[in-house]
């Protein structure tokens, strides 16, 4: 059976004038359609580092990505990426923003202007088309930002951290909201993050990766995103049960190493 | 925009006293200007400096006068304008034209980093007379010179501006597939256009240094060339005339210049 990405036994190695460093080791692990997959691990542990392999951004020392079976570096535009900061380009308006990836691209094909208009009008930005960056609120720019990777329609979402900048309440609303458009267009997303129940509140799987060199070391499943809302998520046993899993795998690593 | 509301007693205190506060500061800065002229022109008058050394206010404006009456005043205006504003732009987007090419190429800007740094830390004036020689005793050679000091600064400001673009951003056009120059056209050179404004506030003084200085060396006519002569001549009226000339000239440019930072933010809703 083919997943939709698949990493085959991908180790990488950083190399400095004083040593060389095994970033990675041997990792393997699939991701389906429509799939949402969280991946953590201890601080440090190169969580980001994969996610730029699989953007490729990285090439790995060794080991095989493909997407729909083909290698990744054949593949173009099929990955969205999101920051923990926004990244708008504070000289260009919403819309500007929003038509950066089509702009990259060539991409002046009128049905993909019908659906960056959709996209707009479905997510309650024709008001702020004109603005700028600065004009909105942190929220607002997270889901500015979040259109503008899925004009593109990749097949991947790579999230590094995006609510990590966020203030408390901001990062609820924005965890909802977030998480509702990625269900409701069907996107698959991998999301690296250090908050382990915004990581299991969002996922279908959770990833938990070792220290460096990072090897995966547990995965979990959950069934939670049957429920539309996150806050009702973590009020549930599973969430609950789910989290305290992760824990006792990450604290008894702490404890081995 | 006006706005019609009813302010609190207590705002429409504060309202008067910022403005009689700002009334004040700017009276203060007339008064001062007109007391130290008022003050120089009275000494000069009743004999208590010697106007030969001092000149003053008076005679400098009757300076202006006969060199307006002349035409020599337009004519020296002219060319060092000339020279400046030649030795400014080409400075300008020469400079940057490096600080792309050094940018888009790491391997040449390691290279090419210890000449930069001796270039910046050289005195360019001590260049002067091997200029001279080179490009003839003229104004080539006070546009060289103006060039030479004012590019360095322009190129190594602008290097690190580029430089200091977020790499996230970079990692977000790649993602979305775009090259080196689309990165470069729709972000590094967009992102930088503040810092670009700020480079050109310096770099505008800085020809003016350049043009000034290269006309000291070697000139013919110029202010600079006005300022030297009539010190040489020993005369003092001359000197400071040409020296305020200048002291307008330069403010007006750097306004000018001010004045397109501010379009440029307005531009982008800052």
């Amino acid at each position: 059976m083919n997943h939709l990405l698949e990493l085959k036994d991908v180790s990488l190695n950083y190399h400095t004038l004083k040593d060389e460093t095994k970033a990675i080791e041997n990792i393997s692990m699939y991701v389906d359609t429509k799939e949402f997959i969280s991946i953590v691990g201890p601080s440090g542990c190169g969580k980001t580092t994969l996610l730029s392999i699989i953007a490729g951004i990285l090439k790995p020392s060794t080991g095989a990505i493909t997407l729909n079976s083909k290698p990744i570096s054949e593949t173009k535009n099929k990955i969205g990426y999101m920051f923990q900061r926004d990244q708008l380009f504070e000289w260009r308006t919403v819309l500007q923003n929003i038509k950066l990836g089509l702009e990259i691209t060539h991409n002046k094909d009128p049905i993909n202007q019908e659906y960056l208009n959709e996209l707009i009008t479905k997510y309650g930005l024709q008001d702020f088309r004109n603005k700028y960056p600065h004009h909105l609120s942190g929220g607002m720019r997270q889901r500015v930002a979040l259109i503008r990777t899925l004009v593109l329609r990749p097949e991947i979402l790579l999230l590094d951290e995006p609510f990590g900048a966020l203030d408390y309440q901001t990062r609820k609303t924005v965890i909802q909201d977030v998480s509702s458009i990625i269900t409701r267009e069907e996107k698959t997303s991998i999301l690296v993050t250090h908050d382990l129940g915004e990581a299991v509140s969002l996922s279908d799987r959770i990833i938990v990766l070792t220290k460096r060199p990072s090897k995966v070391k547990a995965i979990f499943k959950t069934n939670l995103r049957k429920i539309p809302s996150i806050e009702e998520r973590t009020h549930t046993t599973e969430y609950k049960e789910i989290v305290d899993k992760i824990w006792k795998e990450l604290g008894n690593f702490e404890t081995t190493n | 925009m006006k706005q019609q509301i009813n302010y609190s007693k207590e705002h429409r205190k504060f309202l008067a006293r910022h403005k009689r506060k700002t009334a004040l500061i700017l009276c203060s800065q007339f008064g001062i200007l007109i007391l130290i002229l008022g003050l120089w022109e009275l000494l000069a008058y009743l004999g208590v400096i010697n106007t030969l050394i001092m000149s003053s206010p008076s005679r400098i404006i009757a300076t202006i006068g006969t060199l307006y009456s002349s035409g020599d005043l337009f004519y020296h205006i002219g060319i060092t304008l000339y020279e400046t504003v030649l030795g400014f732009v080409i400075s300008t987007v020469v400079g940057c034209l490096i600080a792309i090419i050094l940018w888009w190429s790491d391997t040449l800007r390691k290279i090419l980093d210890p000449y930069i740094v001796v270039l910046n830390s050289l005195p360019k004036i001590a260049l002067g007379p091997i200029i001279i020689i080179w490009f003839g005793a003229g104004m080539q050679s006070i546009i060289v010179i103006c060039i030479l000091i004012t590019i360095i600064i322009t190129i190594i400001s602008m290097l690190n501006a580029f430089r200091e673009v977020d790499q996230e951003k970079i990692l977000l056009m790649r993602s979305m597939g775009a090259n080196k120059l689309q990165i470069l056209l729709k972000l590094i050179l967009p992102a930088t256009l503040p810092q670009f404004v700020s480079v050109l506030k310096i770099s505008v003084g800085m020809s003016w240094v350049g043009s000034i200085i290269g006309e000291y060396l070697v000139s013919s006519a110029g202010l600079g060339y006005l300022i030297v002569y009539g010190s040489q001549v020993f005369q003092l009226d001359l000197v400071m005339a040409s020296t305020l000339i200048l002291c307008v000239l330069a403010c007006v440019m750097y306004l000018l210049v001010a004045l397109l930072e501010k379009i440029v933010n307005k531009k982008r809703g800052i």
